[in-house]
């Protein structure tokens, strides 16, 4: 990972740029943004830019998280709502700014991905570079000498190292064999290189299969009450966000019933006493068309996956079941009524709208709560999430519910624009409160509602991401790339022989790393160490006395100790 | 579901608090070691001007000290000018040894651990250790009681987040002599440690259906791990800084303001293993930004969702991205680079104080507030 | 959600659809309406992409059973509802003057309910005065069987069924009278 960029740093500063840019021209001038993009500095600009930018998607709701939380935020700020709308405040990770910053990321990642890659197969299929003049300069330089009398020529003495540097997996050449200062050139850890391209390409790999599926995907919620069905389909949604390029022929047709939702509530700790500790829904699943129901099981954390889509159970409230019968008598609704819980004891609201009674239509608007309690102001709470005293809670409307012109209404919220109150707190009449079974007869021959039951129900998500597997597969390929690229040290090593004038046999190497490397020192030493090791049993045979080997622990910070077969040095670290 | 067994829940707030009490100690112990330092170093740094003034008593000041030059991404960093007879072999078979890193003003560079000894840090290491094993049948006990990991709301967090800061600070010690954070580090661990007793104290119970996966297990404690990991790093380039500082102060000609710095390696070997450090860490919120994406994927149906909790974690991956990256970087320096080291950790902390309590969203298990 | 669907680069060429820019609008509209709307296109089906003829089976409210086996050399009109859905409330007297209208001729229409309960939905026929009978399909089963044909994709959706069992048209959303009426004059014409 680091030092991606140093291969391709623009080489001219930019003073001398800005210079001669007039000369340039139109490509020159193309070629100057290009160098100007691809550089690690703008790189690591734009990177921090995008955590910048990524911040005010924490701070304001997102459409993409959930759509009528900005429609509330819209409606609670006039103000300056529309103006973060205008610079798309609320689609931040979809917004041209942010899309545009990651873009331009990711352009300059390839423009340096790519020439690096070019530059390091080269690299691979090339031998290690050439032994430098003057390799005293190195950061790891040490030398050894082989006394006359061990008979160990310079060439032989090379060829001994290329074989140990071999052993150690180093990739070798060797350089001006046959002359009087034979060499041999090593290089390993070419890998994190490797990685390192492997984590960037990955990254756009990341990009792409988020990218298809965003584009090919689709993702719906849908409530279902006990013994309701879900058929996929369109028109089985309540809400639906396809991706630009979805088509509703993709919608594998599978139906889903569900038959019961269970919750289990903690009674057993005083301290978290009905705190939720198990949600299951018991579903039938059918397929295909024609294809046999099977009973499954639906729970947090445990999907249902039905052909390319999966089904997830992400929420649940009460419905309680309600009939609200007109002026003349006749029954106007009736069935389940989703309520929408607050907080830990399903206090719950919920709307009821009966467009169809006579002689006006009616709306109630309140609360579910399943365990009533009364406070001393008369206010009635929830205190518990099971239903032991369930209420129903209603202020009631009569008037124009807004439905008969075809316009969408939000149906958790009644629209009181139009509409004459009956009841409510502040009513003559007063609220309705309806214990269950219990019915209420409005004011003014309006009607009655009743509370008949209660039933379940769950919100679910639908959702099909053709591009989940490739995203998992790159991320996991971007993950090996950048252990390797963190933790693999890529150095190289030269060796270099010759003999001195006075007969001994000189040998010096040195290391140099590429990149991060912090084991560099201790690999100097272990090379010293098999380096004194082997010649010194290569050339004098096993009555060789060894004790010079303690003075070759290169970092303990010894120096220049001395045998009778080797003298040595090593620089100190 | 097995039963909440209050005993042990009883059990594990008092190994808590015995624990905090050890810390508090611990805190003291290597205060005092950095006071005690700071006296001697005076009188070293007393001693050896008097020795530089008079050569004759034979105590040599080395003055000679590395100057960080880029980030020791280049091998040729740092590298003196030599003799002109160095080309080959048989040009010169010894060069003389190079004043190590270490100096007067700084401790030694390799952070390893010297000959001096040093008691009151030995006394706050002993204590610590101590500490982390009360600290840890707490939150043994506190999983005991509950029947299940320990980290399911804020309280847990917080309490084992703290235990790992500790466990993971020894478990360097071994390695490293970084005794020189001790205070900082310990001084951490009771801050978590106060914060989960008096502001997030929650009873011992169930977890609620979302949290009940093995994701649990191996999501949050890589997290709390890699956060571990970059507490230290933190701390380091605080220092870093610190020192940094004091060194162009102590160039410059200047009176040591911070005498117990000395404790504290120099700069560019303080940047170098926080960089270390800060590799395996990222490597470690990579992790639990992936299993993250898993488990959001089984539990909520898409693998990124841009929720407030996974902007934060996307926001601190780039910064320590662009942390890793800037060392690479011309024209960014060492001090630069633990800039963005500190920001990445305040991202951290905003993620883990702020964000859980104040913003919905989600990954809003706090378990505070209802 | 995964729409982080890079706008710039990938995104913009291949959003230029309309009926994926209305359930793009819908989705990102937040107005709770609880159902995905329809923006009143029309298709019609050439004799050569006509699917297979339709079978199914469905209930209606009254108890009777609905075959389409019955419907042979019949024209039928489907019409999927509900009564809370405002676009259904607006469309549904234009299909009970289409249904006079064409009843005489031998063409049947049904209503398919997909979220009531049969005290609701005669409410709803009461108000209107819908006189055509209505399936009850909170069960699912006639969507999920004409999801083999062609399916219906949104509230309201009105398919015209030919003499052959085969679907000819569908309008997606309110339809208009006019259309639905001369769709419906040319499948008993054979076209």
């Amino acid at each position: 990972m680091p030092a991606l960029k140093e291969a391709s740093r623009a080489k001219p500063n930019l003073a001398s740029d800005a210079v001669t840019l007039p000369r340039l021209g139109f490509w020159g001038m193309l070629r100057w943004v290009w160098r100007q993009l691809t550089s690690m500095r703008n790189a690591l600009f734009l990177l921090l830019l995008l955590a910048v930018a990524a911040v005010p998607g924490s701070l304001f709701p997102q459409r993409s998280v959930n759509p009528s939380t900005v429609t509330q935020y819209l409606k609670d700020h006039p103000g300056y709502g529309p103006w973060l709308d205008r610079f798309q405040f609320f689609n931040v990770f979809s917004s041209a700014w942010f899309s545009a910053i990651y873009l331009l990321l990711f352009i300059s990642l390839a423009g340096c991905v790519v020439p690096r890659a070019r530059a390091h197969w080269k690299a691979m299929r090339s031998a290690p570079p050439r032994t430098p003049r003057r390799l005293s300069r190195l950061t790891e330089y040490g030398t050894l000498e082989l006394p006359e009398r061990l008979g160990i020529s310079a060439e032989q003495a090379l060829q001994d190292a290329a074989r140990l540097l071999r052993k150690r997996r180093y990739r070798i050449g060797l350089y001006d064999v046959g002359s009087d200062r034979p060499s041999v050139a090593g290089e390993r850890g070419l890998i994190r290189e490797v990685g390192n391209l492997l984590f960037h390409v990955s990254l756009i790999g990341v990009l792409v299969f988020v990218a298809i599926g965003g584009l090919f995907g689709y993702r719906g919620q849908k409530i279902l009450v006990e013994g309701d069905t879900f058929v996929n389909t369109l028109i089985s949604y309540d809400s639906f966000s396809p991706g630009p390029n979805f088509s509703p022929t993709r919608l594998d047709p599978f139906a889903i019933t569900l038959d019961k939702f269970s919750v289990k509530f903690d009674r057993s700790s005083k301290a978290h006493y009905g705190q939720p500790i198990d949600f299951t829904a018991a579903v039938t699943v059918t397929d295909k068309p024609g294809a046999p129901p099977v009973h499954q099981t639906l729970k947090v954390n445990d999907p249902i996956t039905i052909g390319a889509a999966s089904f997830y159970l992400v929420g649940n409230g009460y419905a309680p079941v309600v009939t609200v019968k007109d002026g003349t008598g006749k029954t106007a609704f009736s069935g389940p009524v989703i309520s929408i819980p607050s907080d830990g004891a399903y206090t719950s609201l919920l709307v009821i709208k009966a467009p169809d009674a006579k002689p006006s239509q009616l709306g109630f608007v309140g609360f579910f709560l399943p365990t009533a309690l009364v406070n001393d102001k008369g206010i009635s709470y929830a205190s518990d999430p099971d239903p032991f005293n369930p209420r129903l809670n209603l202020n009631s409307y009569y008037g124009d519910l807004g439905l008969n012109t075809g316009q969408p209404r939000n149906v958790y919220t009644l629209d009181t624009k139009n509409l004459t109150q009956l009841n409510g707190r502040d009513k003559p009449a007063g609220g309705i409160v309806l214990a269950l079974g219990q019915s209420y007869t409005l004011p003014q021959g309006k009607g009655t509602i009743s509370f008949d039951g209660i039933k379940r129900y769950i919100g679910v998500d639908i959702r099909h991401d053709p591009g989940q597997v490739g995203v998992l597969i790159s991320a996991l390929a971007a993950l090996a790339g950048l252990v390797c690229s963190l933790f693999v040290g890529r150095h190289r090593v030269w060796v270099r022989t010759g003999t001195h004038p006075d007969g001994r046999t000189m040998i010096e190497y040195a290391l140099l790393a590429r990149g991060e490397n912090h084991r560099l020192a201790a690999e100097a030493a272990t090379i010293r160490k098999l380096l004194q090791q082997l010649l010194s049993i290569l050339g004098t045979g096993q009555e060789q006395p060894r004790d010079g080997m303690s003075a070759a622990t290169g970092n303990t910070g010894t120096t220049g100790g001395t045998t009778a077969a080797t003298r040595t040095s090593a620089k100190d670290q | 579901m097995p039963d909440i067994n209050e005993t042990f829940a009883m059990f594990s707030e008092r190994f808590m608090l015995l624990a905090g009490i050890a810390y508090a100690i611990a805190f003291i112990a290597f205060a005092w070691d950095l006071v005690q330092n700071s006296k001697t170093t005076r009188t070293v740094l007393e001693q050896s001007r008097q020795a530089a003034m008079s050569p004759a008593e034979g105590t040599k000041a080395v003055v000679t000290r590395r100057i960080p030059v880029g980030a020791g991404a280049s091998g040729y960093a740092g590298i003196e000018s030599e003799g002109p007879d160095l080309d080959g072999p048989e040009g010169r078979a010894e060069r003389p040894t190079v004043p190590s890193g270490s100096s007067a003003h700084t401790a030694d560079d390799s952070m390893r651990y010297g000959p001096q000894r040093r008691i009151p840090a030995r006394v706050g290491v002993a204590i610590t250790v101590l500490a982390a094993v009360v600290h840890a049948c707490g939150v043994l006990f506190r999983g005991l009681a509950a029947g299940r990991v320990p980290w399911g709301n804020m309280y847990e967090f917080w309490t084992t987040g703290g235990l790992v800061v500790a466990v993971v600070f020894l478990l360097v010690l071994t390695r490293r002599d970084l005794r020189f954070l001790g205070t900082f580090v310990i001084g951490l661990v009771l801050v978590m440690l106060t914060a989960a007793s008096v502001v997030f104290w929650t009873p011992a119970g169930h977890l609620v259906p979302a949290l009940q996966s093995y994701w649990l297990l191996i999501h949050v404690s890589i997290a709390v791990m890699s956060s571990a990991l970059f507490t230290l790093t933190f701390a380091m380039s605080v220092l870093q800084l610190m020192q940094f500082r004091r060194d162009a102060a102590l160039t410059a000609g200047k009176a040591d303001r911070l005498p117990f710095m000395r404790l504290v390696p120099s700069a560019l070997s303080l940047e170098n293993m926080a960089y270390r450090i800060n590799a395996i860490a990222f490597v470690g919120w990579t992790l639990t930004l992936m299993f993250g994406s898993i488990w959001a994927e089984k539990a909520w149906g898409r693998f990124w969702g841009w929720d407030t909790k996974e902007v934060w974690t996307f926001i601190i991956w780039v910064v320590y991205a662009g942390y890793l990256h800037a060392r690479a970087t011309r024209g960014w320096t060492g001090t630069r680079a633990a800039w963005l080291s500190i920001v990445g950790y305040l991202c951290i902390v905003f993620n883990f104080a702020i964000v859980n309590v104040y913003f919905s969203g989600l990954h809003s298990y706090a378990g505070v507030g209802s | 959600m995964g729409t982080i669907a890079p706008a710039l680069g990938l995104g913009l060429a291949m959003s230029g659809c309309g009926a994926q820019d209305s359930l793009a609008r819908q989705a990102n509209a937040g107005d709770n309406k609880n159902y995905i709307a329809g923006d009143g296109s029309v298709t019609e089906y050439g004799q050569g992409e006509r699917k297979a003829p339709v079978v199914l089976t469905g209930k209606l409210f009254n108890g009777k059973v609905v075959d389409s086996t019955a419907w042979a050399g019949k024209v039928v009109v489907l019409n999927f509802w509900y009564a809370a859905c405002a676009p259904c409330r607006l469309e549904a007297p234009r299909l009970e003057a289409l249904w006079q209208e064409f009843k005489p001729a031998g063409v049947l229409f049904y209503g398919v309910n997909l979220r009531d309960e049969e005290p609701e939905a005669a409410a709803f026929e009461r108000t209107y005065g819908v006189t055509y009978p209505s399936m009850k399909d909170k069960n699912g089963g006639v969507i999920l069987a004409m999801t083999q044909y062609v399916p219906p994709q949104a509230v309201p959706t009105t398919l015209v069924i030919d003499k052959n069992g085969k679907v000819t048209s569908r309008i997606l959303g309110i339809a208009d009278q006019g259309t639905l009426k001369s769709l419906i004059t040319d499948a008993l014409a054979g076209k």
